[in-house]
């Protein structure tokens, strides 16, 4: 008879024992599972600094406080750190069951589990025949373990997370895109001498050295005439557009680039590259209108027109123009006088070669305010005579015009083609559909026939038996029958009288 | 353990340590005879042993002359019980095992229809290349194995204990067989690879069956001290570290589990049922008694997982196609699944 007491205190020893012994091997277990944080840990500060260094680029007023020395040597401080702390966070967490202590005894001694049997068994008060024998054999065995030095604990081999190295090559290039764009950043926010608003405003304002008006304007207006031989829509329609378009102070686009400008030159002191784009803004902003403008306007109006177009009146039928499609449309949209005079407020830019673009926009804008259905917002006409390597079916935005280049599109239809079918369109007849005719030559031909001769066929010998009377009645058939009936009869008897025929006995409602 | 009136009495812990001495000594001498036919194969013989003691069924599996079929038949001679045999045929219908109603002359000189037992109702029951018979035919044997009872028509047998079905199937004749069906597998508690023997076991086969003596069997058990066996092993304690160690075991045999290894989970495509944790429970149940102790360990459920569990692994293509056998699927689930209180 065991007793249980002092058995149950013997394995509280032994799991004392075997707890001592596991706390080395509880340290190398939590530290096998906190190295899986190592990488992730280490992508947290350059994570941040690269976060930091972008702001910076796109103008935040954000800054990584350290330096290069010390954001390297915080970066690669926080991996080891977090895994330290989370190492003691699982050691402090986890308990030795008192089963794992007394297993180190049962494996170390090969006693099949005796030991934990027999615990589970005193604990939990068995009172089965082959428990208490189970408690009764692992005495022998907690008494040999009581002697027996304490078994080594399991090696735990630590487990490097290699498998998350992707996460510590991502945080080296994080570190060092951050260091760079830091580098950057600062580069370009020291190392370019910062304009005030007033230099800024003074370069906008200085003057550019004139050109030679009446050169260019001559210039110019030889351009004009050389493009309008090429081009007889421009010289249609271009010219009298530009001799109604009226001169203005100050285009509108040139107004809001100045404004642009002056909000930029505002924002220049506080980055670089918006002080770069106020320094290119502002030139634009402060320069007077362009004596170029104004040559180009007069050269216009003073240009005379073309021979062939007082002749011409314009085409009022906007399919014959090419609604918005070309230079026709010019002539089209002068229908209608509001959008005309709208057109020509909107006129802003006052290029020769833009104006038959512009003259489209235009007259797309009028057709939008005045008709809203047919706000068509086409891309352009390619005007390009330059073949490309992209055939017009591949290049969608063309509309069929595109100059030499791959297919065009299809206009019309197949009937207007010679030789081809058109089908037709007859009042009650389905359209057969295409139909195709094919007409053969065939010459007659010399054939062969066998003769037939004529044979003695003798005469008849026999009945030609029931003949039908489809075309008598009933009544009549009957007749018939009995008068040869009669008549046989009275050749049969010798009477040589010929038999009256008997009574025709015609049905009631016959006729 | 329980009384005759099913009622559980309580043993003392000398009674226990008599009924698990008397245990090994039946299961020392029933190997001792059967060793007097067979030479080597351990393994199997300890294997038949143990489904013979606590009431499962087995199936041999080898390549034919490796004496699968001499060894159901020494255990039948060992132990007194009602032996038939079943040669399994393509053509075999469930009436040629079960039974069926033949005409009989009565004595009064009428005829009468009268109920002809099968061969599946005995005690120890060799279905010899069980796998040749047709699904129909092997089906026949599920409600034998499970309920032990056969039921013909209208009737109901109640088969006698200790009821064993003892299967043979050989892995490489494959043309003409049919593959158990699963749950006819998972009736079997074990499934024994019969091997070749080695070298020196040649000679010991060759000095018994090519001379002129002749060995002679003799009874040393009989049905009732096998029931006895039985209620003896299944009295054996379980402690929860070999009861949890068994489940773990069992679910990561399943590929849809959690405990799963990725070998399991890519290979296979069924896992064992709660039939195999019963089946390594008892089975290492008899191998703690055999081994001299009270209560099984989880050494215990790991040496009998191998051939507890490697017919309720259900293999998919992929296995296949990579020659992935069960048995290695199980060796992963060992390796992968740690001893429930083991600090490593």
């Amino acid at each position: 008879m065991v007793d249980g007491e002092r058995l149950t205190a013997d394995l509280s020893a032994l799991a004392d024992r075997g707890a001592r012994q596991l706390r080395g091997w509880a340290w190398r277990r939590a530290l096998a599972q906190a190295l899986s944080s190592l990488f992730p840990a280490a992508l947290v500060v350059p994570g941040i600094m690269l976060l930091a260094a972008l702001a910076q680029v796109f103008g935040a007023p954000v800054r990584w406080p350290l330096g290069v020395a010390a954001s390297i040597a915080l970066a690669l401080a926080v991996g080891p750190l977090a895994v330290a702390a989370r190492t003691l966070w699982l050691f402090a967490r986890q308990r030795t069951a008192r089963g794992v202590c007394l297993a180190l005894y049962d494996r170390g001694l090969e006693l099949r589990d005796r030991l934990q049997t027999a615990d589970e068994f005193l604990q939990s008060g068995a009172q089965g025949g082959f428990e208490r024998a189970a408690v009764e054999d692992a005495a022998a065995s907690v008494q040999a373990a009581l002697v027996a030095p304490p078994p080594a604990a399991p090696a735990t081999a630590t487990r490097w997370p290699f498998s998350r190295w992707p996460l510590g090559v991502a945080a080296a290039a994080a570190l060092a895109a951050a260091l760079l764009l830091d580098g950057t950043a600062l580069a370009l926010t020291e190392g370019v001498p910062q304009a005030s608003d007033a230099a800024l405003v003074a370069q906008a304002n200085a003057p550019k050295p004139k050109e030679d008006a009446p050169h260019a304007q001559r210039q110019r207006g030889q351009d004009a005439e050389r493009r309008a031989s090429t081009n007889p829509a421009l010289a249609l329609g271009a010219y009298p557009e530009a001799q109604r378009t009226p001169s203005r102070p100050a285009p509108a686009g040139a107004q809001s680039a100045g404004s642009q400008a002056q909000a930029g030159a505002r924002a220049g002191s506080d980055s670089q590259a918006t002080a770069a784009a106020a320094g290119a803004a502002g030139t634009a902003a402060g320069e007077p209108p362009r004596p170029r403008d104004a040559a180009n306007r007069k050269s216009r109006r003073q240009k005379p027109k073309p021979p062939t177009a007082p002749d011409r009146k314009p085409s009022t039928s906007g399919v014959a123009s090419g609604q918005g499609s070309s230079a026709g449309s010019r002539i089209a949209s002068s229908d209608h006088p509001t959008v005309d005079n709208k057109a020509r407020t909107d006129d802003v830019d006052n290029d020769v070669e833009d104006d038959a673009e512009d003259e489209e926009d235009e007259a797309q804008d009028a057709a939008a305010s005045h008709r809203p259905m047919l706000n068509n917002r086409k891309a352009p006409v390619d005007r390009s005579l330059s073949p490309s390597a992209q055939s017009d079916q591949e290049r969608d935005d063309l509309n069929g015009r595109g100059g030499p280049g791959g297919l065009k599109k299809t206009r019309g239809v197949a009937a207007m083609l010679l030789g081809v079918p058109a089908p037709d369109h007859l009042r009650g007849k389905a359209n057969p559909g295409r139909m195709k005719v094919r007409r053969e030559r065939a010459e007659p031909e010399e054939k062969d026939a066998g003769l037939a001769n004529a044979t003695a066929r003798g005469t008849r010998d026999r009945a030609f038996g029931n003949l039908a009377h489809p075309h008598l009645r009933p009544w009549m058939q009957a007749a018939v029958r009995d008068y040869f009936l009669a008549r046989n009869r009275a050749a049969n008897t010798g009477d040589d009288s010929t038999p009256a025929p008997p009574p025709a006995t015609q049905p009631q409602g016959e006729s | 353990m329980s009384d005759a009136s099913g009622h559980a009495t309580l043993l003392t812990a000398d009674e226990a340590r008599e009924q698990a001495a008397d245990f090994q000594a039946v299961c020392q001498r029933l190997k001792a005879e059967v060793g007097k036919m067979m030479v080597g194969q351990e393994e199997v013989v300890d294997g038949a042993l143990t489904a013979l003691m606590v009431g499962g069924h087995v199936l041999l599996e080898g390549v034919p002359g490796l004496g699968k079929t001499l060894l159901v038949r020494c255990l039948s001679d060992a132990v007194s019980l009602r032996f038939s045999r079943i040669q399994f045929t393509p053509d075999m219908m469930p009436a040629d095992i079960q039974g069926t109603m033949v005409l009989t002359e009565t004595p009064g000189g009428g005829h009468d229809l009268a109920f002809q037992e099968g061969p599946l109702i005995a005690n120890l029951v060799l279905a010899d290349e069980v796998n040749r018979a047709t699904p129909k035919t092997q089906s026949a044997l599920l409600e034998a194995m499970q309920e032990r009872q056969v039921t013909v028509g209208r009737r109901t047998i109640q088969l006698e204990e200790p009821y064993c079905v003892m299967a043979t199937q050989n892995p490489v004749e494959q043309e003409g067989t049919y593959p158990l069906p699963e749950a006819q597998l998972d009736r079997f508690l074990l499934k024994l690879l019969v091997g070749y023997p080695a070298e020196g076991e040649y000679h010991a086969i060759l000095d018994r069956t090519t001379g002129a003596d002749t060995v002679q069997m003799e009874p040393v058990a009989d049905g009732a001290t096998i029931v006895r066996m039985r209620q003896v092993a299944r009295a054996v304690a379980e402690p929860q570290a070999a009861r949890a160690y068994a489940v773990r075991l069992v679910m990561a045999t399943q590929p849809t589990s959690e405990h799963a290894p990725e070998a399991v989970t890519a290979n296979a495509s069924l896992g064992a049922s709660p039939r195999g944790v019963q089946g390594l429970i008892l089975a290492g149940k008899v191998r703690a008694l055999l081994d001299g102790r009270f209560a099984v360990s989880t050494d215990d459920i790991g040496a009998v997982a191998l051939p507890v569990l490697r017919h309720r692994v259900l293999l998919n293509y992929r296995a296949q196609a990579g020659n992935v056998t069960a048995d290695d699927l199980v060796g992963a689930v060992l390796k992968a699944v740690p001893h429930p209180r083991a600090a490593a």
